[in-house]
């Protein structure tokens, strides 16, 4: 999370949104039809929304922005009715919501699942209206296909925290993918085995595939992934023009380097995404040997695969080395030696203790099998493969590899553990993956991983415990392997599924024995049957992910491919990844990488994590700032330093700790930073952003060592990205190396690379260009009891003024009563000489305590300011907007209390004013403007106030389109549009549901914001006024009151009661004139100014008996909250005085009208009135009557 | 201080062992509640009424500045005499969780110190009329039942704004004629 103070205020905001909500929710079921009710649950929802996207706390955001949705068409509907249904799923959001911000505030991290949720609130929503967003339309079609492995699928997403977008999304997205690029895939087959026209024709249908692909990632915010697709489109389109024109020798090259390169680079990227869950513990040290044999395997395989397409001599030496029949003995031999020793020697031993010794000779039998097929077909297609070398060659080298994957499936006559055992060393092995989709082999294995690791645990448990419970154990282990078996079964793994079968009838049988109270078997059990099977299963699986074809050549029968067309986009995989070594070597280094984070876990030192974390933030703060900079000055030098200093100071400490992940990133963060400072690569927006989300998991990273000592967000996807920005021909390892040198020449000599890592950071300490600030941050609560203490002291000052009174009384009395002279009270005198002089000091130093200790309370408005500037970047990103923001009086001064209350509205200003006010480039241009748009954010004091204006200078407020709106909204009507002033008409966009955007987006255009801001500022006894000029510029101005805790305030009385209303909200005062009271259906209305102002006894609203009926002796208060007015009538006006607001106990003020009391110079109690609260109880009492 | 009762003083026993309460009495009924709960003990002074509110809250008072809810326990805890007010009264302020809370009560003890394994579950049925949820335990005093108040029970919000919201809707539907 980005920080934990804001975490605090945005839970304490939630909580109390949420409870708005609740209550409305209510009042709702009471009364669905009526529109303000659903308006402010609108509003509540919009700010939970605004504040979570800011704070990146996906799944409220995520659940927050669906409940809008679905409120905003509940808003835009004609049946005004809301159905209990939506208000069912309202309240069961709100309570989702709920539990998120319990689990943040417990574990600083979400928990509860929200897809369910998110997706029955989708069904009802589209169900009752037509959604407008396509996309989730046809994402919603898809799903009761899959419905089944979505659960799962979101299941294992889950876990995966670093998903930029929503799962529920992302597995639409994949869903999407995997059936264009199959669709692809099957094209690819056509253009190699077609004419021309046929080809042009294949192409536009890739075209066609690719294209909802494109828009899909676009959707999904994948900018670098959307690129991709645009290049491939103009690529395919280019060569569509070609072949049309008659070039002949294009479109088989075209088709190995763009299609299947970027199909199996697609392919490589999305199954890894989710590869990369950590794994458990047992499966690590075999996907580790796997990892060794990858590196291995990898080796030859450039040597087989790499020359062959264009060689066509080479191809036929593999062939002809295959045709002959005595290599084919040896290389079966070779296949069955080699998987001995490769593969884990005991993995051959444990299957022939549960299948017996035959599994080796059918082995070999399977593997001679295929290959004897795969000669002959091989022989039989070698005629066209030399006729055009060029295009089928690569595709008959390798699709035969798929065949005799299929084959084996096919013929499943052996168990599936001795094909998969043979797979292991034989180039198929990919396949197996492939034959059903990685989707779904993906979840497979996660689930294989998950019951795995808890049958082995089980098993040691198995090994302690007693009689009773083993037998518990054993069922819940059966138990688990079922669901194996169900799952295998679901793949359609015959083999696999018969295997677990067997399992458990083993343990349905060791089950019998121990029942029979036989006991000794159990440990030879445990480790022959529970264990080996497990590593089995173990060993088969990671190798079927990581192992490489081995030279099994042989020609495909091209009949089959159309069945196995999914599996030859592996194919492409495989010849890409022959022809860039470059790029295998990239994606091993990486997927050792992940290993070793997996398995490294164990951080040096514990003792110096917390240092490092403080350090490590401390870096990171100054590098945000750096950071924003160098957007702003597009890569200055200095500042491109500073930024390289931090990263590589927060590296070294990484690396010297063992924090893996950090120092992983922070390395490839560097080798990016070195290039730009080489110029190799130019500062960009999209640089500076990959840089930010590096800054961004780097500070989550550290939030997960603080909390619980290991690092858990993973960061293999946005290394990659580095690794693609930074270009993979740099050697990084090197040109970190040199910068290091560069950097630190003479203090590198004679020292080792640690310290050399560590000087670095002690010079940025000592050059410390800025004067750090000497803050200490203290619970404001500390601060609020120094406040109490205080207030006791100026008790006591009074105490003290009061004894000095009487001692003076004392002094006088004796000198008269008792005509002492003065000499012989000398003693008195002096002492009351020295009691005044006591007190007077006293008196000082308390008022000065006073003074100092509500100062204490007062915070810089940097505080609020400071946070705005990502805030504008962020927004700013994904528009084609250049936006600079400028802070001016940032060290105005204000009460806290003020400071966290005008945080939303100012949130939502600036969002309007990217979002709606600042124009694109081009069109700035077009209007003349300078290319980049200025807000300007600035803050005074104006008396007792602070001035916050917000100044834009985009294009300001349409007029003529707010009176039309508004018109259209039923906010106004015709004749009143007329008579209002501009200024009044400006106002209107502050009334709920009020929006001039023509579309919603996600940033804003749901007309929710100004509401808010102008209710936040109610609350604070602020104004809010609005100055455009059309076209040119657009002025905030929110004036609000220095501190919360002293108003200016009318007293009045009611009955026996003394009530205090805030001087802000009351327009004037009037005596009653009876004859202008009349009453409409039942409530007392007064003309007022030719409008009619509904008035409120307060005696009645406070059920104050006693007050007074006669309404010719009483007076009238007009209050107003801007929207709404209301005329208050009292018995009596007891004058203006600035009050004290003293806070009442929350379960008294909540919602009770009042928002606090004050002490009256007599020491008696008068409450405050909560003018806005009081109008919503008035306006309910009436709804309810 | 009142004294009705005597004390059954434990000298210096064990901290360890006992707690210090501090008693009161409401009709004749004694209550107590652990020492370190309490702020301090005022005699009565005038509350201010707040409209609306729940009718067990009596009102606020200002004790040095600082504005105090007053809770009259006998309301709250809807005991058998509920309403039967009684001269002289005295108040509780009790420092709940950081919440600081007056209590209406008739009379107050000396402190007491009783052992903790003297203090026992409340029995289930009611005792002296008042649900047996706010009570976290009782003890016997000179053969004096004495009952241990949950007061973080007796001020949980939700449960104050649950009774809130049934007053809030008696009160409305109570108000047919308008003004």
């Amino acid at each position: 999370m980005v920080d934990l103070s804001l975490l605090q205020d945005f839970l304490a905001e939630t909580v109390e949104y949420l409870e708005e909500m609740e209550e409305s929710l209510l009042r709702m079921k009471a009364d669905p039809g009526n529109r303000t009710i659903l308006d402010d649950i609108f509003r509540s929802v919009h700010t939970i929304k605004g504040a979570a996207e800011y704070l990146g706390i996906e799944r409220i955001s995520e659940l927050s922005r669906t409940i809008e949705d679905l409120l905003y068409h509940q808003l835009h509907r004609n049946d005004i009715k809301v159905s209990p249904e939506v208000i069912d799923l309202l309240s069961a959001g709100r309570e989702r919501i709920r539990q998120l911000t319990e689990n943040l505030a417990q574990t600083q991290e979400e928990q509860v699942e929200i897809d369910d949720l998110i997706e029955s609130i989708r069904v009802v929503d589209t169900t009752s209206h037509i959604s407008e967003e396509v996309d989730r339309m046809a994402a919603e079609k898809d799903k009761p296909e899959i419905a089944a492995v979505n659960s799962d699928q979101t299941a294992n997403l889950e876990d995966d925290e670093d998903e930029e977008t929503d799962e529920e999304l992302f597995t639409i997205f994949l869903e999407q993918m995997e059936e264009n690029l199959n669709a692809l895939q099957s094209q690819i087959t056509v253009l190699v085995n077609s004419d021309k026209d046929e080809q042009a024709a294949a192409l536009d249908v890739c075209l066609t595939r690719i294209e909802p692909l494109r828009a899909s990632a676009n959707y999904m915010g994948y900018r670098q992934l959307t690129t991709f697709y645009e290049n491939w489109k103009e690529r395919i389109q280019e060569v569509k023009e070609e072949v049309l024109t008659d070039k002949r020798g294009v479109i088989t090259p075209f088709i190995e380097e763009c299609m299947e390169s970027n199909l199996a680079a697609l392919i490589s990227r999305f199954p890894r995404l989710k590869i990369s869950e950590p794994s458990t513990r047992p499966i690590s040290d075999t996907s580790a040997s796997a990892e060794s044999e990858d590196h291995s395997a990898s080796d030859d395989f450039p040597d087989i695969l790499s020359g062959s397409p264009p060689d066509d001599g080479k191809t036929k030496d593999i062939l002809d080395e295959y045709a002959d029949p005595g290599t084919l003995d040896e290389a079966s031999d070779a296949l069955v030696s080699r998987e001995k020793s490769a593969a884990d020697a005991g993995l051959f031993e444990q299957l022939s203790w549960s299948f017996d010794s035959r599994i080796k000779q059918n082995a070999a039998k399977t593997s001679t099998e295929n290959l004897t097929e795969i000669e002959s077909e091989l022989f039989s297609d070698s005629a066209p493969a030399s006729v055009e070398p060029g295009a089928t060659a690569p595709e008959t080298l390798i699709a035969p590899v798929e065949i005799s994957a299929t084959h084996e499936d096919t013929y499943a006559t052996e168990d599936e553990e001795l094909t998969v055992a043979i797979k292991t060393e034989s180039p198929i092995t990919d396949d197996f993956e492939e034959e059903n989709d990685a989707e779904l082999f993906t979840i497979f294995k996660e689930q294989l991983k998950e019951e795995l690791s808890l049958l082995q645990t089980q098993i040691e448990a198995l090994k302690k415990a007693d009689k009773s419970t083993r037998i518990e154990l054993l069922n819940s282990c059966r138990e688990k392997i079922d669901r194996l078996a169900s799952s295998a079964n679901y793949m359609g793994y015959v083999q696999l599924n018969a295997f677990y079968e067997t399992w458990l009838t083993e343990i349905s049988v060791a089950e019998t024995r121990l029942k029979n109270q036989e006991e000794g078997f159990l440990p030879d059990f445990l480790k022959e049957c529970m264990q080996a099977h497990i590593s089995s299963i173990l060993k088969i699986f990671p190798e079927i992910t990581l192992s490489i074809p081995e030279p099994e050549v042989g020609d495909p029968a091209c009949k089959m491919e159309d069945e196995i067309s999914a599996t030859s986009t592996d194919t492409a995989a495989e010849i890409e990844t022959a022809e860039k070594p470059d790029r295998l070597n990239d994606k091993e280094a990486e997927t050792g990488d992940r290993l070793e984070t997996e398995q490294q876990l164990s951080i040096t030192d514990l003792s110096m994590l917390p240092d490092f974390i403080n350090e490590t933030r401390e870096h990171l703060e100054e590098m945000e700032e750096n950071l924003l900079l160098l957007d702003a000055n597009s890569g200055k030098r200095e500042t491109l330093d500073d930024v390289f200093r931090s990263v590589h100071t927060i590296k070294g400490a990484a690396e010297y700790l063992g924090v893996e992940r950090i120092a992983k990133l922070t390395h490839n963060l560097e080798n990016l930073l070195y290039q730009l400072r080489q110029n190799k690569l130019n500062v960009s927006r999209e640089i500076t952003a990959l840089i930010m989300e590096a800054w961004d998991r780097i500070s989550l990273l550290t939030d997960d060592l603080e909390q619980n000592q290991s690092e858990q967000a993973l960061i293999d996807d946005l290394l990659e990205r580095i690794l693609t920005v930074s270009g993979a021909e740099q050697t990084p390892q090197l040109t970190a190396e040199e910068a290091l040198k560069r950097e630190n020449t003479a203090l590198l000599q004679g020292s080792d690379r640690r310290e050399s890592n560590q000087n670095p950071r002690r010079q940025s300490d000592q050059s410390g260009e800025k004067t750090i600030k000497q803050s200490i941050r203290v619970d404001a609560g500390k601060i609020d009891a120094l406040m109490n203490q205080v207030g006791e002291l100026v008790v006591s000052r009074a105490g003290f003024a009061q004894l000095l009174n009487e001692m003076r009384g004392l002094q006088l009395d004796l000198k008269q009563r008792f005509k002492l002279d003065t000499r012989e009270i000398r003693h008195l005198n002096s002492m009351t000489a020295r009691l005044h002089e006591a007190t007077t000091l006293f008196d000082k130093v308390t008022n000065e305590l006073q003074e100092e200790v509500m100062k204490v309370r007062m915070l810089p408005i940097s505080q609020l300011f400071n946070r705005y500037p990502r805030l504008v970047f962020d927004l700013v990103r994904d528009t084609g907007k250049q936006v600079q923001l400028d802070i001016h009086g940032a060290d105005t001064e204000l009460d806290k209390m003020v400071i966290e209350e005008i945080s939303d509205p100012l949130i939502h200003i600036i969002r309007n004013a990217v979002d709606h006010g600042i124009e694109t480039t081009s069109e700035r241009l077009k209007k003349g403007k300078p290319e980049t748009g200025t807000i300007k954010l600035e803050a005074y004091h104006e008396g007792n106030h602070v001035v916050i204006e917000i100044t834009d200078d985009g294009r300001g407020l349409d007029i003529e389109q707010i009176k039309e709106k508004a018109l259209a909204g039923k906010f106004v009507s015709r004749g009143e549009l007329e008579q209002m002033s501009t200024q009044e008409i400006t106002g209107l966009i502050m009334k709920p549901g009020f929006s001039t955007a023509a579309t919603v987006t996600h940033i804003s255009g749901r007309g929710v914001g100004m509401d808010v801001v102008k209710k936040n500022l109610e609350k604070l006894n602020g104004t809010i006024e609005i100055d455009t000029t059309p076209g040119i510029a657009m002025r905030i101005r929110i004036k609000i009151p220095l501190t919360l805790a002293i108003i200016p305030a009318l007293r009045v009385k009611v009955g026996s009661g003394l009530f205090t209303i805030p001087l802000s909200t009351v327009e004037e005062t009037l005596r009653v004139d009876p004859e202008q009271i009349s009453t409409i259906e039942g409530a007392k209305v007064m003309s007022f100014r030719e409008n009619t102002l509904p008035l409120v006894n307060m005696s009645d609203l406070f059920n104050l008996q006693e007050g007074s009926v006669d309404l010719e002796h009483s007076f009238v208060v007009v209050v107003s909250t801007g929207m709404k007015r209301m005329g208050l009538v009292v018995d009596d006006l007891l004058g203006q005085e600035e009050v004290v607001i003293k806070p009442l106990a929350d379960y008294i003020q909540e919602k009770s009208g009042f928002s606090g009391a004050t002490i009256l110079g007599d020491g008696r109690i008068s409450l405050i009135l909560d003018v806005y609260e009081l109008i919503n109880l008035s306006i309910k009492r009436n709804l309810k009557k | 201080m009142g004294e009705p009762y005597p004390i059954q003083e434990m000298d210096q026993e064990d901290n360890d062992g006992s707690m210090q309460l501090v008693g009161f009495v409401i009709d004749n009924e004694l209550f107590g509640v652990d020492i370190l709960m309490v702020q301090e003990i005022i005699r009565e002074m005038p509350f201010t009424p707040i409209p609306n509110s729940p009718d067990f809250i009596e009102g606020v008072i200002n004790l040095r500045g600082n504005i105090i809810p007053v809770i009259d326990l006998r309301r709250r805890l809807n005991t058998t005499s509920a309403g039967t007010p009684v001269e002289n009264i005295w108040i509780i302020i009790l420092n709940i969780n950081n919440r600081v809370a007056g209590f209406i009560v008739d009379s107050v003890t000396k402190v007491l110190r009783v052992a903790t394994e003297n203090i026992k579950p409340p029995p289930d049925i009611v005792v002296s009329g008042l649900q047996s949820q706010y009570i976290t335990g009782v003890c016997r005093i000179d053969e004096r039942l004495l009952i241990l108040l949950d007061f973080n029970r007796i001020l949980l919000v939700d449960e104050i704004k649950k009774l809130r919201g049934l007053n809030d809707d008696t009160l409305i539907n109570s108000q047919d004629d308008p003004n």
